[in-house]
């Protein structure tokens, strides 16, 4: 809860587990093909970073990947969409097809595989979630999400 | 993406992530990082009653005697096991949290077998906790205290403390916190069991710390959660009857307690919002939201969703004695209410630096509402109290006496102490003199207040000791109001211990007729329950 904004404000007039939503039907609408194997590394794919992601619930369900490329399409369409089965505590992989310098990532784990964040009776998430950059306690904008695509790591923690 | 279901509304989550910031909601425009241990060592060497604010750590979170050492007659028809949780764990890695609320809950309990008591006290094994003991250090923000580079939390549970209130139903006992889910404990043995899920989609969903047992065994509660209020009803047997889900009068409010009649829920919702700011070194406040009153919410327990508010002068409430109805279709409450939030602000952070702090004048009040009218009549008491209890028997039906622990003629801070507590009472209805001083936030009586006649009845445990809650526990096979024992905990500065208290309700005046000392400090708690053997 250290950055979080004010309650109100037009900057709140969305949903961020939408984007995770619209994330998710992008990656069931990419061809398998462009999906790399986690077998794949960062380093051997020209094009792609590497994502490092922490806290995962090991085995559980699948990590649901969206990376969006600018401020105008992170509440819609990911450039780039992913679901990789949960592995281990700490999993690194490749994400290909990336262009320009910036980048916000959002994913969450769906932990019972109904394709769906979990959320509670008032709304709140059951699932675990992150995003690139600092995204705080209580979910990402593109503001707190954009890293820099530079070849360097991207690192997410999911929320515990 | 069209899936409602799957569609969380960023402000919704804020709002509804909004309660998890402690065991209470309040407005926080700034949020300070955390304080330095050391200096509350410095400080508390010359504050003896302040010892019980250096918390635990997760060595001397774990505590166990077999038999404390007993003074008096302890009766050998009181068997049972009283419980009480509390802030208990302040500091990891030299940090430390700047507010009470803020600790890691830590549940109590003692077993009280033909004259014997034993003592067991746990740390409650929150995600939170272990997360924060597997990095050794504060990784989560909380009630009053911001930490840096906190992770996402998934939701409430993520930084449940799990501090405020401990109770034993259906065979589960309940480490309670206001914002997050109840976890469930092992009675045998205090272990953490885990959050307690009603219902798979009731994950997370906030159960308050102030449930309500009904003479039938019957726990409501509520819970609140950004601009909803949540209604819950749980049998004796543990098992959920009903979850109502309603908008708040007053949003992202807190509601920290609640009163329960045969018809209704009365909730008390304070104009105090907690609100999120950049967080900060410097000094904050806690507010109430200007122009706003202190609502009271009448709630049907046959419907839910049948909501009345009722208006009152702008004041801080915590907690509530009882409500019953009364004759025409009124409700009468009684509760526990401040004009300013000067606990928040200092009473309950000042202990936290080693300082001794301020409340606000908290004073007994009693008010009629008339759901025929609309209307309603309040009646303020002079005293200086907080944590009423009433007989257990007695909730949600007409009750007489009002316990609770209390400050009899403070003076201001520096003044000399008064020798004979005053035992003068105003007549009924006289408001409390404006303009009064803050008086020390911790307390060293008990009091009885017949709310029929207003009289009060008094022991003063005296100045080197700070009185916590104390609660009824009817004698065996006996139905009258006073024919109770009381039961609570002191923290004795003189001895250093903290001590576990029995007094007669017939004879408060007398002070304890039984007692055990522990040979150590507990952390000072909140709330607790007693279960009959």
């Amino acid at each position: 809860m250290t950055t979080s904004p004010p309650l109100t404000g037009p900057t709140l007039a969305y949903t961020w587990a939408a984007t995770l939503a619209c994330a998710l039907a992008a990656t069931l609408a990419l061809p398998a093909a462009a999906q790399p194997t986690l077998a794949q590394t960062a380093a051997a794919l020209p094009g792609c970073t590497t994502v490092e992601v922490h806290n995962v619930r090991p085995g559980q369900g699948f990590l649901m990947v969206a990376a969006f490329a600018d401020a105008a399409s992170f509440r819609g369409r990911p450039a780039v969409a992913l679901r990789v089965p949960a592995g281990e505590a700490t999993m690194r992989f490749p994400l290909c097809g990336l262009t320009g310098d910036t980048v916000a990532l959002t994913l969450f784990q769906d932990i019972d595989g109904d394709g769906k964040m979990g959320a509670n009776l008032v709304g709140m998430p059951t699932e675990p979630w992150g995003s690139s950059g600092t995204p705080g306690a209580f979910g990402p904008t593109w503001d707190t999400g954009k890293v820099a695509l530079d070849g360097s790591p991207i690192v997410v923690r999911l929320s515990q | 993406m069209s899936a409602e279901r799957n569609t969380v509304n960023r402000r919704h989550l804020l709002q509804a992530l909004a309660t998890v910031g402690g065991s209470l909601a309040a407005a926080t425009p700034t949020l300070a990082r955390p304080g330095r241990a050391a200096d509350f060592d410095a400080n508390v060497a010359s504050q003896p009653l302040l010892t019980p604010f250096k918390g635990v750590s997760d060595a001397s979170g774990e505590r166990f005697t077999e038999r404390l050492a007993l003074r008096g007659r302890w009766p050998a028809g009181l068997a049972g096991r009283f419980y009480r949780n509390g802030p208990a764990l302040y500091e990891r890695g030299g940090e430390r949290y700047h507010h009470w609320f803020d600790g890691d809950g830590m549940v109590q309990q003692f077993t009280l077998t033909g004259g014997a008591v034993a003592h067991r006290g746990r740390l409650v094994q929150t995600a939170k906790l272990q997360a924060e003991q597997r990095a050794g250090r504060f990784l989560y923000g909380a009630f009053g205290t911001a930490v840096d580079n906190a992770p996402p939390i998934s939701g409430p549970d993520s930084v449940n403390a799990a501090n405020t209130n401990a109770l034993e139903h259906g065979g589960r006992l309940l480490a309670l916190w206001e914002g997050g889910s109840a976890y469930a404990l092992d009675p045998a043995d205090l272990s953490t069991r885990g959050p307690v899920a009603w219902r798979d989609d009731l994950r997370g969903v906030p159960f308050s710390a102030h449930p309500k047992v009904d003479a039938d065994g019957h726990l409501w509660n509520i819970g609140t959660a950004g601009r909803h209020l949540v209604v819950w009803h749980i049998d004796p047997q543990g098992r959920l009857v009903d979850v109502g889900l309603g908008a708040s009068p007053f949003p992202g409010g807190m509601a920290h307690d609640m009163a329960v009649t045969a018809h209704h829920l009365v909730v008390p919702l304070p104009p105090v919002r907690l609100l999120f700011g950049e967080p900060s070194d410097g000094p904050r406040q806690f507010e109430m939201a200007p122009g706003e009153p202190l609502r009271i919410l009448v709630i049907s327990k046959a419907d839910t969703r049948q909501r009345r508010v009722f208006e009152l002068p702008a004041q801080m409430v915590f907690h509530v004695g009882n409500a019953f109805e009364a004759r025409d279709g009124q409700i009468v409450l009684s509760f526990i209410g401040a004009p300013d939030l000067s606990f928040l602000n200092d009473g309950a952070v000042a202990p936290m630096q080693g300082r001794p702090g301020r409340a606000g004048g908290s004073c007994t009040q009693q008010v009629t509402l008339d759901l025929a009218t609309g209307r309603s009549q309040l009646q303020r008491f002079e005293d200086q109290v907080e944590f009423p209890r009433i007989h257990p028997r007695r909730i949600g039906l007409p009750a007489r006496w009002l316990l609770t622990a209390a400050s009899f003629g403070v003076p201001p801070l520096g003044a000399p102490p008064l020798s004979t507590p005053p035992l003068r009472t105003p007549p009924l209805g006289t408001p409390p003199a404006s303009g009064a001083p803050a008086q020390p936030a911790l307390l060293h009586g008990l009091q009885l207040r017949d709310m029929d006649s207003g009289r009060t009845r008094r022991f003063d445990y005296g100045d080197p000791v700070v009185v916590e809650e104390h609660i009824w526990i009817p004698k065996p096979g006996q139905s009258g109001e006073l024919d109770a024992w009381l039961l609570g905990t002191t923290f004795d500065a003189r001895r250093q211990a903290t001590v576990l208290n029995l007094l007669d309700a017939a004879h408060l005046e007398d002070g304890p007729i039984a007692q055990a000392q522990l040979p150590y400090v507990l952390p000072l708690g909140f709330h607790g329950n007693f279960t009959a053997a």
